[in-house]
Formats: C-alpha cells, sequence, structure tokens
C-alpha cells in the first residue's frame, strides 16, 4: 500500500547511469531530518529482481556508505530537503529503456521506540546519461 | 489529585499561534523556504506565536549559526512574529533497538535547548521517549537558561499513562517553574478523522482490516496496548507490513482522553499542540471536540499560546494554509463565545 509519500521517495523521473553503476535519487519520505542509523533500504528491485544489499551503496552530504554501515551511522544526518541517492552496482542496463523500479524504505524515528515508518514506491524509470 | 478552581472567568488569556510543521507539505516539496514560510504566516495572519521543529526547519540542527540566529530574530521582528516553543526530539532510539542512557540523553537535549534560548524560544517541546530523569538532570540548564521544557503529551498517552505520572512525580519533587506539561489535542480526539479513513480506502486498504483498528481504537482501554494488540492481530493474519505501518499510525495521532481530564495538570501546561485534521461545512474539526477544549482551558485559566498543528500532511496533499486558517477561525469564533 502507498503512504503519502510514496509518490515522493522515487525523487526523479530517471535512473543516471554512472561508470558501471546506476543512480537512484531519493527523498526522506518523513517530516525531519533523520539519522542514517534509523533509515533501513528494506528491498529494492528493478524489473521484479531483487538488489541485495551488498550491492548498494548510499549517498548523503557528498558520503558513501555501505548500507551495513549506515545502521551504525548515529552522526550522519539526512536532511529533510536534500536527495540521497542509492548506487546501485548494475551494468548492463540499456540507456533510453525504461526500467521498473520498486523500492520499499523503513524508517524508525528515534523517538517512537517500536514503530516503523514503511513507504513503498513503484515507478518506471528511464535510464539516462 | 483535583484542582479546584474557581468559576471561569470572561474570556480567556489563550493566545493563538501555527507551527511551521502544519506546512511540513509545502516545505518537503520545496515550494516554500523556511523564510518564505515566516513571511506568509504574517501575511496571511496566523501568528502572532510561532513554533517550529528544530530537526525540520533548520539545516544542521542542533548547531545554529549566529549568523542563522540573527537573521531569524530580524524575521520575527520584521514581521511582528512571537518565538513560542521550539519543537526539539528525545531522539533515545538513535541506535536501532537500544536505548541511550540517561547521560548520553542528557548531553542529546542540552545542544537543542541551547539553541532555543539562542533563537528567543521560552519553551522547548520534549518526548515521553526520555525518561523523566533526563529532564531532571536537565533543571539546570533550563533555569540559567530561562526556558521552560516541557514533554508533549501526545496520543497515546493520557494524564494518567505511566510515564505521565512518573514526570508528575519527578515534578513534585523538583517543584521548578521550568518544568512544564505541552498537550496535544490529539490525545482528546472523538472520532478518526473521516478523511484519513478515506485515504486509506482509496490505497486499497482492505475494509476487515480497517474495521478491525478502528474498532480496537474505539475501545476504553491504554492507547499503547491497543496498538500492540492491533499489530499482533494483522501480523497473525498475514497482512502487508505497509497497511500495518499505515493503521498504527491511528493509534500514534489519536487517542480518546476526555477534554476535562487536562484541568488536573492545568497549572502545569507551558504551551498546547491545537492538533487539526478536517474540519465540515460548519467550520468544525470533525475528530477533535474543540467546542470542549477550548472553555476546559478557559477555565482553568490558561493563558499561554496554542500552536495550530494540522497534521493531515501526513497522509493528504490538501493546503496547509487553509487548513490552518479553518482552525483559527473555529478557535478564534469559540474564544469569542466564552
Amino acid at each position: 500500500m502507498d503512504n503519502n509519500f510514496s509518490a515522493f521517495l522515487l525523487a526523479d523521473q530517471t535512473l543516471r547511469a554512472e561508470a558501471g553503476s546506476i543512480g537512484i535519487h531519493i527523498r526522506l519520505p518523513w517530516y525531519r531530518a533523520l539519522p542514517l542509523s534509523t533509515v533501513e533500504v528494506a528491498s529494492l528491485l528493478i524489473d521484479g529482481h531483487s538488489v541485495s544489499g551488498e550491492r548498494i551503496r548510499f549517498e548523503i552530504n557528498g558520503r558513501l556508505w555501505t548500507l551495513a554501515q549506515c545502521a551504525d551511522r548515529i552522526d550522519e544526518w539526512w536532511y529533510v530537503l536534500d536527495d540521497g541517492i542509492l548506487h546501485v552496482d548494475l551494468a548492463g542496463l540499456t540507456p533510453q529503456t525504461a526500467y521498473q523500479v520498486d523500492l520499499t524504505l523503513n524508517l524508525y524515528p528515534p523517538y517512537m521506540p517500536g514503530f516503523a515508518w514503511v513507504t513503498h514506491s513503484a515507478k518506471r524509470l528511464q535510464v539516462q546519461k | 489529585m483535583t484542582v479546584t478552581k474557581p468559576p471561569p472567568a470572561a474570556g480567556s488569556g489563550l493566545k493563538l499561534g501555527v507551527t511551521l510543521y502544519s506546512f511540513t507539505t509545502e516545505f518537503i516539496n520545496r515550494r516554500y523556504t523556511f523564510e518564505e514560510l515566516l513571511a506568509r504566516v504574517a501575511e496571511q495572519n496566523m501568528g502572532p506565536g510561532v513554533e517550529i521543529v528544530g530537526f525540520q526547519s533548520i539545516r544542521g540542527f542542533p548547531v545554529i549559526t549566529e549568523a542563522f540566529a540573527e537573521r531569524f530574530r530580524e524575521s520575527m521582528r520584521l514581521h511582528r512574529l512571537t518565538p513560542t516553543c521550539l519543537s526539539i526530539n528525545s531522539d533515545m532510539v538513535l541506535r536501532r533497538g537500544q536505548m541511550l542512557s540517561v547521560e548520553e540523553a542528557v548531553a542529546y537535549h542540552e545542544p537543542q535547548i541551547r539553541a532555543a534560548a539562542q533563537l528567543g524560544f521560552p519553551v522547548v517541546r520534549s518526548q515521553f521517549a526520555a525518561p523523566a530523569e533526563v529532564l531532571r538532570r536537565l533543571v539546570p540548564l533550563v533555569e540559567k537558561l530561562q526556558v521552560k521544557i516541557g514533554p508533549e503529551i501526545h496520543a497515546p498517552l493520557s494524564i494518567h499513562s505511566p510515564p505521565v505520572l512518573a514526570y508528575r512525580d519527578m515534578y513534585a519533587k523538583v517543584n521548578s517553574p521550568y518544568l512544564g506539561f505541552i498537550p496535544d489535542f490529539g490525545a482528546s480526539a472523538r472520532n478518526v478523522p473521516p478523511s484519513y479513513l478515506a485515504f486509506l480506502k482509496s490505497q486499497g486498504m482492505p475494509e476487515e482490516i480497517m474495521a478491525l483498528a478502528v474498532n480496537i481504537w474505539r475501545q476504553p482501554k491504554d492507547a499503547q496496548q491497543k496498538r500492540e494488540e492491533f499489530t499482533a492481530l494483522a501480523q497473525a493474519r498475514h497482512v502487508d507490513p505497509t497497511i500495518i505501518s499505515a493503521l498504527a499510525v491511528m493509534f500514534s495521532i489519536l487517542s480518546t482522553q476526555e477534554p476535562r481530564a487536562w484541568l488536573e495538570i492545568m497549572p502545569q501546561v507551558i504551551h498546547i499542540h491545537g492538533k487539526c485534521y478536517d474540519f465540515d461545512d460548519r467550520g468544525i474539526e470533525t475528530a477533535i471536540p474543540y467546542e470542549e477544549l477550548i472553555p476546559v482551558f478557559a477555565e482553568g485559566g490558561y493563558s499561554g499560546y496554542m500552536s495550530t498543528e494540522w497534521e493531515g500532511h501526513l497522509y493528504s496533499q490538501a493546503s496547509g494554509f487553509e487548513n490552518v486558517r479553518r482552525h483559527q477561525a473555529l478557535c478564534r469564533r469559540l474564544l469569542a463565545q466564552l
């Protein structure tokens, strides 16, 4: 089910082709800045194929983190007005072709023990150089 | 404890204002900058009180540069607005699955309270995630800075929930005028907002799961228990996690304490969140009984600010400005009738 941030989560109309990877720009689906330790990429599917977490790096504030590193980053903040970028190690996507991107992002608002805010978004995005 | 009060005086000293949280949609979609929101609030006469969420409005919060602070104070002067409350966060679960220690939590709150003093906010809103001991240890700082601090009594809590009682005990012992509470009127709801249920339905929420949640929500039980009960039942039925999350929010934003119950803590109320979701054709808030709440706070002699806090942006793309306007029109009418 979509929530009110679903359309907003996948911020771009495109997948950005990078050297040997693609970049997916995402927005923080919440009202305030959060530290990376409370942000979790729950699942990413491209054309229905699940992408394992080891192939994803998260970029914020010009720094890159593996998903495993994000869990410890209580001092790296994702500000509400900034795009985060998921860099996905996936060669072989064809430029100008559209792919179905299906992302679920979990947030654990740090003043709400035990609560998870789950946002799902699916969009067809075209690979652009 | 029952507080005996003289019969209500005519009128009320309750003052209106707004929290910029009401304009979350406008802000995070980059349609208005922070300074543009302040200008718009002034232009639409939604003040004089202004509340902000530090971690929303200010990049790098709780670090405040002197340049930012000076610009903010200048904006307040220019627009004839008054800083009322800085909403800070008691982020006890910064590390997933692990609570901050009391010492860490005190250190986490301190710069946020200093930020309030630097920006000229007389009150900070904290949260019950932090145990009472954290605020007790912050008393010397808030007294020195002359900034009042209070956790927000927000759904699913009531004035008799165990964490609130623990704070009330501590307050009775410490007896500092800088310690208080901030009622959020979502804790005195009479209904789940119809617009919220309509949104869930439009997103394909199964009706029987929605009915299950609403029925549990209506039960006269502790609200936190109700959220847990719903989550467990839904998980047992293998309901999709996005659906559970969307409905569990209902228990976190709305609960059903009697409006008159607030009288019991009235002398400790330092600020109010005038929560609202939607309004009917007569301008009545459909979920929260303002026609009862405003007279109760007048009777209790409350004379501080109430920030209009429209939270429909959790599920709706409607205009924050339009909903704040409706809420304040309703409150002005009710205040004039006292």
